[in-house]
């Protein structure tokens, strides 16, 4: 598949010279002999793309393996941070349904209402990340065709699909680096500013020699402020975070696109977001 | 479609249009060349016809520098993806 559409890539950039050498020795105006040299120009760097499909791939490997330090494997699915990601999300769920049952149970409405609303939220958080976990396993399978289309759009004579193609293949390079990162930094995330500083206080309120003349209260105090701690840095990390994370990969696939060639507005994720 | 591959018919598609887009290629490249030649003995002429304006055989000279540039760099456009597409014949 990919080496029919390259052969396809090739034919249109052969196309684009004898159209530019058919517009530079017609009797043309001037200013149809300046789409002769777009032409011309466009042919050669179709065929700089095509012979470098090889390197844009040993790049992209490269940039994963640095990136990825320390986290999930270079363009690989990370699993087991999904795993643990969704069976948070999961169990905040539950704990939200059971208390609302009780809620209603004792008549407290408007309680549950408010906990709907955060239950709301947690749904479509799960659903989002689902979403993503899926886009990652189908950006690590098709990368590369979705790299190689690009090209082939912006292979098109006279530039009329190169924005498009362009937004494709730098979508394709940032987004296989990008994404299979996003769970493993949500939970480094939630682990630095959720649990990381509870455990340090605790660990802090341990060694102190005078910890068992402490009042019960106090310790009420403490486990109410550590759960609101942890709730607060999940909240952040699984369900604010990404949105930003999307974001900021949308303006580095915008920065990549007008690098290359153009940036299609037609697919731009970071306006679907800021609206 | 099959998720991951194409069917036949798809992938004939591919194939057929890279066909005739090589197909329009070669009849553009003859097109080009045929205007470059009626150009250039078009330009030839003016300039050894006597008593053609000065400003014409001005003309003439630079419009024949520019064709036998341009067919220059086409030739060598063509002669490099030849020679790519050969070694990767040699390779395939």
């Amino acid at each position: 598949m990919i080496a029919e559409l390259l052969a396809l890539t090739l034919a249109l950039a052969g196309m684009n010279a004898a159209l530019s050498y058919v517009l530079w020795v017609s009797p043309l105006p001037r200013h149809w002999k300046v789409h002769a040299y777009h032409l011309y120009s466009d042919a050669v760097t179709i065929n700089i793309l095509v012979f470098s499909v090889n390197l844009v791939q040993i790049l992209v490997s490269s940039l994963a393996k640095i990136l990825s330090v320390n986290l999930t494997g270079p363009m690989q699915v990370p699993t087991f941070s999904f795993t643990v990601i969704m069976v948070q999300l999961g169990s905040l769920l539950g704990g939200i349904i059971t208390i609302m049952m009780i809620c209603a149970s004792a008549g407290l409405e408007s309680v549950g209402r408010l906990l709907e609303f955060a239950g709301n939220i947690i749904t479509g958080s799960m659903m989002f990340w689902s979403t993503i976990f899926l886009a990652i396993n189908l950006i690590l399978k098709f990368w590369m065709l979705i790299y190689v289309i690009g090209i082939v759009f912006y292979s098109a004579p006279f530039r009329l699909t190169r924005k498009v193609g362009s937004t494709l293949m730098s979508s394709s390079c940032v987004l296989v680096i990008g994404l299979p990162l996003l769970p493993d930094f949500a939970l480094l995330l939630e682990w630095t500013i959720g649990f990381q500083p509870v455990l340090e206080n605790f660990l802090s309120k341990i060694q102190n020699p005078d910890i068992l003349t402490f009042p019960p209260a106090y310790w009420h105090l403490e486990i109410s402020k550590a759960i609101a701690q942890i709730l607060g840095g999940l909240v952040i990390a699984l369900i604010i975070f990404p949105i930003v994370y999307i974001w900021i990969l949308s303006r580095i696939i915008r920065r990549v696109s007008e690098l290359i060639g153009g940036y299609s507005r037609e697919i731009d994720i970071s306006r679907w977001i800021e609206s | 479609m099959v998720l991951g591959g194409l069917s036949a018919q798809e992938g004939d598609f591919i194939t057929n249009l890279t066909r005739e887009i090589s197909r329009i290629t070669a009849e553009l490249a003859l097109l080009g060349f045929v205007l470059a030649a009626f150009a250039w003995t078009i330009c030839w002429l003016i300039i050894i016809v006597p008593y053609t304006p000065r400003r014409y055989k001005e003309w003439a000279y630079q419009h024949r520098v520019s064709i036998i540039e341009s067919t220059f760099w086409f030739a060598l456009f063509n002669t490099i993806i030849s020679i790519i597409l050969w070694f990767v014949s040699l390779g395939g």
